[in-house]
C-alpha cells in the first residue's frame, strides 16, 4: 500500500511539474533579447528625436517579434523577425549619429565664418596701420626738411648757439644737410681758436626718459666726431646729451617733434656756454625750461604736453616705452 | 454534372496557376528591391567601410537563401529572409554615410583648429 502512495504521489509530481513548465513564458531567443536593448537604446537616446521615424520602424518590428514569439516561440521566424528590428534600431542610431555629425559641420561653418570675417577685420585692421606708418614716415621726412631749412642760429654775449643739426627718430646718424651745416660750424670754431664749444644733444618725448638721454648723448658724440673729422680739436669740444628736456617745439606734431629732434652748438668764449641759453622753451609749453621736470618714464605717470589744443588724448601718436621709436 | 466538375476542377487549376504566377512575382518583386537597395549601398562607398561591407557580404547571402527559399516553395520564410538582405544593406548605406560625414565633421575640427593657431 505504501509502495502505490509513493507511486501516485510520484505520479502527480511529474503531472503538476509538466503543468508548471507549461504554464511557465517560453525563454526568448538571444536576438530577440538584443532586438529589445538595441531599440532601448534607440528609444531613450538622440534617436528619438532626430528620427523619430526609424524608431517607430523599428517598433513595429519589435512588436511583429515579441508576437511572433508568443506564438511560436525560439522559432526561425522570431529570430528573423528580431533581427530586423535590431537593424532597424541600428539605422535609426545611425541615422541620428549623420544628424549630429552634420549639424557640428554646421556649427564649425559658422565658426570658421566668424574667423574669416575676424581675419578680414584684422587684414583691414594690419592695412590701415601699414597706411599710417607710410604716412608718418612721408611726414616725418617733409618735417624734418621744414626744420633743416629754418635752422636757427642766435647771437648771444660773446657767443654763437646754432640750432639746426636735425635727426630722423630714434637715429643718432648726421644727414647729408647737417653734414653741410657742420661743415660751416667747424669752419668758424677754426677761426676763433680761443673759443669753446658745447653741443648739445636733444631728443622729442616720445619713449623712455633715460634711453631718451643715451639717445641725445649719442647724438652729441656724433657732432662731436663729425667736428673733430673735419679738424676741431676734440679738447675744445664738448659734448652732453640733455634727453627731451628743452623742447622748442610741440611734441604733439610731427612736426614739432622734428624740431626737437637736435643738436645745438654754441660756441664762444663764455664761462658756461650750456647755461646761457639764448633760445626760449617753446611757446606752447606751460613751464619754462628752468622749472620744467624730467617726465616720469611710466607713460601712465606722464602728464600730457599741455598748450597744444588737442593735448595728450588727442595725441596721434602717443607715448610708447622705446625711446623715440623711429616710423618704419 | 459532369460537365460542373470538369468547370470546378479547370477554375481550381486556372486559380492554382494565378496564386503561384503571382508569388512567382511577388518574390522577383523582392529580389529586385533588395538588389536595388545593395547596389545603392556598393554606389555609396559602403566596401570602403569595414562594418557595412559585412553587412553587404550579409545582404547578398540573405538574397540567395531567400531565392532559394522560394524556389522550395516556402514564400513566407523567403519574404522574411529578403527583408533580412534589405535591412542590412539600407544599414550598410546608412552606415557608409555616416562615416562619411563623420570623417568631414572631424576634417573641418582640425581645419578649425589649424586656422586658429594661425590667426
Amino acid at each position: 500500500v505504501k509502495k502505490n502512495r509513493s507511486l501516485r504521489f510520484g505520479a502527480l509530481g511529474v503531472v503538476l511539474g509538466s503543468v508548471a513548465a507549461a504554464c511557465q513564458p517560453a525563454a526568448p531567443s538571444s536576438e530577440l533579447v538584443t532586438a529589445r536593448r538595441v531599440y532601448d537604446q534607440a528609444r531613450q537616446g538622440a534617436a528619438a528625436e532626430l528620427d523619430p521615424a526609424g524608431v517607430q520602424d523599428a517598433q513595429a518590428s519589435l512588436q511583429a517579434a515579441e508576437a511572433v514569439h508568443e506564438e511560436a516561440p525560439g522559432s526561425n521566424r522570431e529570430r528573423n523577425h528580431a533581427y530586423i528590428a535590431i537593424r532597424k534600431s541600428e539605422l535609426a542610431l545611425s541615422r541620428a549619429r549623420e544628424a549630429t555629425a552634420l549639424d557640428e559641420q554646421e556649427r564649425i561653418a559658422r565658426a570658421q565664418g566668424a574667423e574669416m570675417s575676424q581675419a578680414a577685420v584684422l587684414r583691414a585692421e594690419a592695412e590701415l596701420r601699414q597706411r599710417e606708418r607710410e604716412l608718418g614716415a612721408v611726414l616725418e621726412a617733409v618735417a624734418i626738411a621744414a626744420a633743416e631749412s629754418g635752422a636757427m642760429m642766435a647771437q648771444e654775449e660773446g657767443a654763437v648757439r646754432v640750432t639746426g643739426v636735425f635727426f630722423e627718430a630714434g637715429s643718432d646718424e648726421l644727414s647729408p644737410v647737417a653734414r653741410k651745416q657742420l661743415d660751416i660750424i667747424a669752419n668758424q670754431i677754426e677761426s676763433n681758436p680761443e673759443a669753446s664749444t658745447v653741443i648739445e644733444g636733444f631728443t622729442d618725448a616720445r619713449g623712455d626718459e633715460t634711453q631718451n638721454l643715451e639717445l641725445s648723448q649719442r647724438r652729441a658724440n656724433a657732432v662731436r666726431e663729425y667736428l673733430s673729422s673735419r679738424g676741431v680739436d676734440a679738447e675744445r669740444l664738448e659734448a652732453v646729451g640733455l634727453g627731451e628736456n628743452y623742447p622748442v617745439a610741440s611734441n604733439t606734431t610731427p612736426t614739432g617733434r622734428a624740431t626737437n629732434r637736435r643738436v645745438e652748438i654754441a660756441t664762444g668764449a663764455g664761462p658756461d656756454l650750456s647755461s646761457a641759453r639764448a633760445l626760449p622753451p617753446h611757446p606752447e609749453d606751460d613751464a619754462p625750461p628752468e622749472e620744467r621736470e624730467l617726465e616720469p618714464s611710466d607713460p601712465s605717470e606722464r602728464e600730457p604736453v599741455k598748450g597744444n589744443d588737442g593735448d595728450y588724448p588727442d595725441d596721434p601718436q602717443p607715448r610708447e616705452p622705446d625711446a623715440e621709436e623711429p616710423s618704419p | 454534372m459532369h460537365l460542373l466538375e470538369r468547370g470546378i476542377a479547370m477554375w481550381v487549376v486556372a486559380a492554382s496557376g494565378v496564386a503561384c504566377g503571382s508569388a512567382e512575382l511577388q518574390m522577383s518583386g523582392r529580389q529586385h528591391q533588395v538588389n536595388q537597395a545593395i547596389w545603392t549601398a556598393e554606389q555609396a562607398g559602403a566596401e570602403r567601410d569595414a562594418r557595412s561591407a559585412q553587412l553587404l557580404e550579409l545582404a547578398r547571402r540573405e538574397m540567395m537563401d531567400a531565392r532559394s527559399t522560394a524556389d522550395n516553395g516556402d514564400e513566407r520564410n523567403a519574404a522574411l529572409l529578403f527583408d533580412r538582405a534589405e535591412a542590412d544593406s539600407k544599414l550598410a548605406l546608412q552606415i557608409a554615410r555616416t562615416s562619411a560625414e563623420q570623417e568631414k565633421a572631424r576634417r573641418a575640427w582640425e581645419e578649425l583648429g589649424a586656422a586658429h593657431s594661425y590667426f
